[in-house]
Order: C-alpha cells, then structure tokens, then sequence
C-alpha cells in the first residue's frame, strides 16, 4: 500500500514577495486566503487584496511592490482573458520577470494540463502552475 | 502533493533574488517610473551592504529634500490604513497637480518570517496614478518599522514625491518610532482604550502633533473624546485652551465624507505647513465638525421588520376574535329568527314536554 509521507514547507532562500487577491467580479475568497496562509507560514511576504480587483490593479501592485510572483483565484469564468490581460500588460510595462499562478477547482480542471502553458494558444508561453487536483497524486 | 507540495512549488520558481544589482534604476528615478521605485527600495530591503555606494548618494539628495513626511501610528486594527485612504482622497481632490506615496509597514511573524502585508486591501483611491504605494515586512520582531525604513523614504524624496505618509504596524503604549521619520505624526486610537488611567501611559500622547479617535462611532466615544483631551492638556500644559482647539479629533474613518475626518485632514495640511517650508493652497471646502454615524437605518428603527411582523401578527389575532364574535352573533340571530318563526308551535311542545317532566 502506498504511504503518504508529510511535505515539509519549502525553505525559501531569498525574500519571496507575492501578491494575491480573487480575480475581478469575483467574491470566491476562500481558496486564496487559504493558499495565501500556507506562503505565509512557509515564510513569504504576502500583499493580498481582497476580492474583486482588475488585472490592472494586480499589475499595478506588482509593479509598485516589487514582487516575485502573482497568485490569484478565478472562479468568474472569464479566467483565460483575465490571465492574458495580466500577463500582457505585465511585459508591457517591463515586468515580464513577474510569474503567475491561479487556480480555481472546478473551472480550471476543465482544462486538462496542470500548466497554463496548454491553455489556449495566445498564452502558450505564460508560466502559470494552474494546479487542479489532477496533481493530487 | 498536497496543499504545501502546490504552495512549495509556487514558491520555488519565485524564490529568485530582487536588488542584488541596480542598473540604470537610479538615473531614471522620478516619480513617473514606478518600476524603478520599487527596485530600488527592494534593493536597500535585501542587500543594503551590496548597494552601499549609491544609497549614501540617494541619502545626502534627501537630506535637502523639501518633501513632508506625515507619520501615523497607532494600536492595531485602530483604522490606519483606512484613514490613509480617506487622507489620500481628500489630498487628491484638494491637489489635482500633486502626487504622494505611502509606505505601510506590517509585521513580520517571529515564527516563520512571513508575513500579511493588508494594508492595501483598505486603500481604494490607490487606483490614481498619482498615488505610489509600497507595503514592508519589519523582517525584525518587537519593533513597528522596518530597518530599511529611512532609507525607503529618502528614496521617495529622491523621486521628489509631493507628500510622503508612513504608516507603522500597530503599536503598544511606549512606541514612538515614527517621530523620528516624520515632520509630524498623527496617532490614531479606538474609544477602547481602557480606563482614562491608561492614557498616562501612552507616549504617543506626548509626541504626536494630532490624534485621532476613530471608530468614534463605537460605544463611549464622547467619553474618550473628553477623557484623551484631557490627558492631551495635561501632557502639554495647556490649561486655558478651549476643547474645541486641541488636536485630538473624534472620526469615523469607514464612513464617506465624514465630518469628523474632514476636520481632521484640514488640521494635517495646516500642522504640515506650519513645520515644513511649504505651503500647499488647500482649498477644497469639506463639511467640519462632530463625527456621527449616518446610519441608513436609525438605532430605534433596526427592529422595524419585526415591529411591521408583530403589527400583523396582532391584526391577525385581532381580526380572528372580531370573526369569531361575529360568528356567535350570526348563531344567535339565526336561533333568534328560528325561534321566532316556528314560535308558537315550539312553544306547546315545550309546555307539553314540561307537564311531562313537572
Ligand atoms: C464555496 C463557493 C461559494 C461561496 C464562496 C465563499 C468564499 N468566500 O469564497 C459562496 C457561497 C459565497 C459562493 C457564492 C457564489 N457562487 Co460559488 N462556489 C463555491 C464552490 C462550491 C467552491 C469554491 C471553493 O472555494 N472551493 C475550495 C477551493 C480551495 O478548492 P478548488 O476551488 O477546488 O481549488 C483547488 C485548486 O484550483 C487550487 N487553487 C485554487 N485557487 C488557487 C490559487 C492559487 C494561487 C493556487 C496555487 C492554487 C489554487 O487549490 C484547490 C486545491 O484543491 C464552487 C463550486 C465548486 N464545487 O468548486 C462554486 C462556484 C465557483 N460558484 C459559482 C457561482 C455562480 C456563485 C454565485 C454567482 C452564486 C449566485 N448566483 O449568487 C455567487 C457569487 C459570489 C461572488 N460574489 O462572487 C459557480 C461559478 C460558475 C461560473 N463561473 O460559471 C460555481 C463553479 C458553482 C457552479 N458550478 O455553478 N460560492
Ligand atoms: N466601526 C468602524 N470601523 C472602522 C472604522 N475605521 C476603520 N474601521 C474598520 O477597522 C478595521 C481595521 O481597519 P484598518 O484600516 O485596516 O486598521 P489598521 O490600523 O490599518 O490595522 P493594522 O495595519 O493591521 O494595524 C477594518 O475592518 C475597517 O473597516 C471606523 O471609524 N468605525
Ligand atoms: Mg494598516
């Protein structure tokens, strides 16, 4: 029988700053202040807004926070524009070191790949560890 | 892989360095430029000894720098950050060529070094992009600032910001931090300070150049109110000033235009042109005085759903009795007609009926 061993938390080696929030229209808050707990126990800076906030607000925080990477949730439907958006306007403005991740279960398991990469064609390139439960193993 | 397994991962491809080297940043830097703003600040926050040439540079250029530092404090949770917002706000409205940036500054967790920085989460007006803003982690326990604090300032008077505002974690009774990175402070405390004892022990009483009383629309504001400007006259030897003219203000900081913080930010600008050189032409006209709580439904009328229930619930009742008086009315005039029509006939049997029984 296969055991599950515990994962330790990841120790990170530089200062790891990240922004989240749930994606525009959106009031499912749940998940990211979940995965937002785990960054901050493992010992990243987080700088969360909330719910509901546009890709140029997330742009607009990264840029000016300097951070490393950011996380969001999108239960909204609209996720592959939103992404896009961000991920656009983030190169656009020179902050095409800034990497995405989202989630967002049932909406996201739709897609069939744990990297946004396969998504759809436009954003073949963007970084995006979509981590749906197919990943469970 | 679990929940941490994803986290870890996330972490993973963000776990690369920010600010080791600055290249080109410093010669750009303007308020304009956002992303050499923030590079640079991350740079003196990860390896101030590495760029220890050119901060020295960026201090003796802030060193002659005109820009006001308005410094706020308070306890925890007292309603800084929303009255960051509501400042910036009004200084938009009342500044249409000036700009400002903020530095909010959250704690780091002792246990493992990460941290909430949630300031942002209660600045809407942000969104302008006259306003630059940048959340630290203190990376350093017990204290409300982080180290690199002076030096992020100085490199906002670089980018020649029109105004600077610093916001600290939440603070106990003998923290005074700020005083030191700011031409004036404003402390903002909660009516839930304890008894009016307590107020002897808080230091801030002493050095800030306003204080706030926010959430005045909590329980004993005006009690607090009279209690913290009392402790203010004391603190300062001010015996003959009226109440009104002390600077302790009593504001509802979540509440849209409230009059309370209107007089409060009026106080700020004048407070800031009397200890710096500038003079900044306010002229946005604000409704001043008491704070009050607007409420969409008054106290005495929360209750007006059950008040319109119970109201109905009464009429029903009501209307039942009356029906079932008026059931009994019918009965007994239905009998009444009954008797009367088959009277007489009624009236032998019965006589009958008795001879039998007497
Ligand atoms: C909980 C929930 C709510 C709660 C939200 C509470 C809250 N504060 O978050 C409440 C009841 C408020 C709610 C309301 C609504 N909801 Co709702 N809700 C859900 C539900 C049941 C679960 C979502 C959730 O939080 N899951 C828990 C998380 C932890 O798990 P997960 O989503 O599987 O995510 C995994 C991964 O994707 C990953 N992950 C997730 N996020 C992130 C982020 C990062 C950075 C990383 C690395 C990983 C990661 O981690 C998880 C690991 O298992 C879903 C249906 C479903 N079964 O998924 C509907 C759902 C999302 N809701 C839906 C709808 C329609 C609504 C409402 C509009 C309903 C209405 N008509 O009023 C409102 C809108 C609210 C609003 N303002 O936005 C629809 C959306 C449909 C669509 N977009 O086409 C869904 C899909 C249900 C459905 N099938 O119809 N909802
Ligand atoms: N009732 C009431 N709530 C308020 C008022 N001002 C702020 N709040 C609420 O108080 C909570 C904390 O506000 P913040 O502005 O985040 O407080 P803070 O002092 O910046 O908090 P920290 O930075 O964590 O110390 C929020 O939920 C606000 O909405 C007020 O005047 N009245
Ligand atoms: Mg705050």
């Amino acid at each position: 029988m296969e055991t599950i061993l515990p994962i330790t938390a990841y120790q990170p080696k530089h200062h790891i700053r990240i922004v989240t929030a749930a994606s525009l229209f959106d009031g499912h808050d749940a998940a990211i202040n979940i995965m937002r707990r785990i960054m901050q126990r493992s010992g990243a800076e987080i700088i969360h807004l909330g719910h509901n906030r546009s890709a140029k607000e997330i742009v607009d925080t990264a840029i000016q926070e300097d951070a490393q990477g950011i996380a969001l949730t999108s239960y909204q439907g609209g996720h592959n524009e939103y992404f896009k958006y961000i991920f656009d306007m983030l190169k656009e403005r020179g902050a095409g070191h800034v990497k995405i991740f989202g989630g967002g279960g049932v909406l996201f398991s739709l897609k069939k790949s744990r990297h946004c990469r396969i998504m759809a064609s436009p954003v073949s390139t963007l970084l995006m560890t979509v981590v749906t439960w197919d990943s469970r193993a | 892989m679990g929940l941490q397994g994803m986290i870890n991962d996330v972490l993973q491809q963000c776990d690369f360095p920010l600010g080791e080297h600055v290249n080109g940043e410093l010669k750009k830097i303007s308020k304009k430029d956002h992303l050499s703003i923030s590079r640079l600040i991350t740079a003196v926050e990860n390896y101030p000894d590495e760029n220890q040439h050119w901060i020295a540079q960026i201090t003796s250029k802030a060193k002659d720098s005109k820009v006001p530092v308005l410094g706020i404090t308070g306890t925890g949770g007292a309603g800084k950050s929303s009255m960051i917002d509501e400042i910036i706000r009004r200084y938009l409205l009342d500044f249409p060529d000036k700009d400002l940036a903020v530095v909010s500054v959250d704690p780091s967790k002792r246990k493992t070094g990460g941290a909430l920085l949630g300031d942002r989460i209660r600045m809407n007006a942000l969104i302008s992009p006259r306003v630059y803003m940048r959340s630290l982690a203190t990376r350093q326990s017990n204290l409300a600032l982080s180290k690199h604090i002076k030096q992020a300032v100085d490199i906002l008077k670089a980018a020649e910001f029109d105004m600077i505002i610093l916001e600290t974690s939440g603070i106990g009774q003998s923290d005074t931090e700020i005083v030191d990175h700011a031409d004036m402070s404003l402390y903002i405390m909660t009516p839930e300070f304890g008894a009016a004892s307590q107020l002897e022990k808080i230091d801030m009483l002493d050095f800030a150049d306003v204080i706030a009383i926010n959430k005045f629309d909590k329980r004993g504001a005006q009690d607090a109110l009279r209690d913290v400007r009392k402790q203010y006259k004391r603190n300062h030897e001010l015996w003959d000033v009226k109440d009104e003219d002390i600077p302790v203000f009593g504001t509802i900081a979540s509440q849209f235009n409230d009059p309370g913080t209107n007089a409060l930010y009026k106080k700020i600008i004048q407070i800031l042109e009397a200890k710096t050189s500038i003079t900044f032409h306010s002229t946005v006209q604000f409704k001043t005085g008491e704070s009050e709580k607007i409420y969409i439904i008054p106290p005495h009328r929360v209750r007006y759903l059950s008040e319109i229930a119970d109201n109905n619930r009464k009429y029903d009742a009501w209307a039942k009795e009356e029906a079932e008086k008026a059931a009994l009315l019918y009965a007994l005039k239905e009998s009444k007609a009954h008797f009367e029509e088959k009277g007489i006939a009624e009236k032998s049997r019965i006589n009958s009926t008795r001879s039998l029984i007497g």
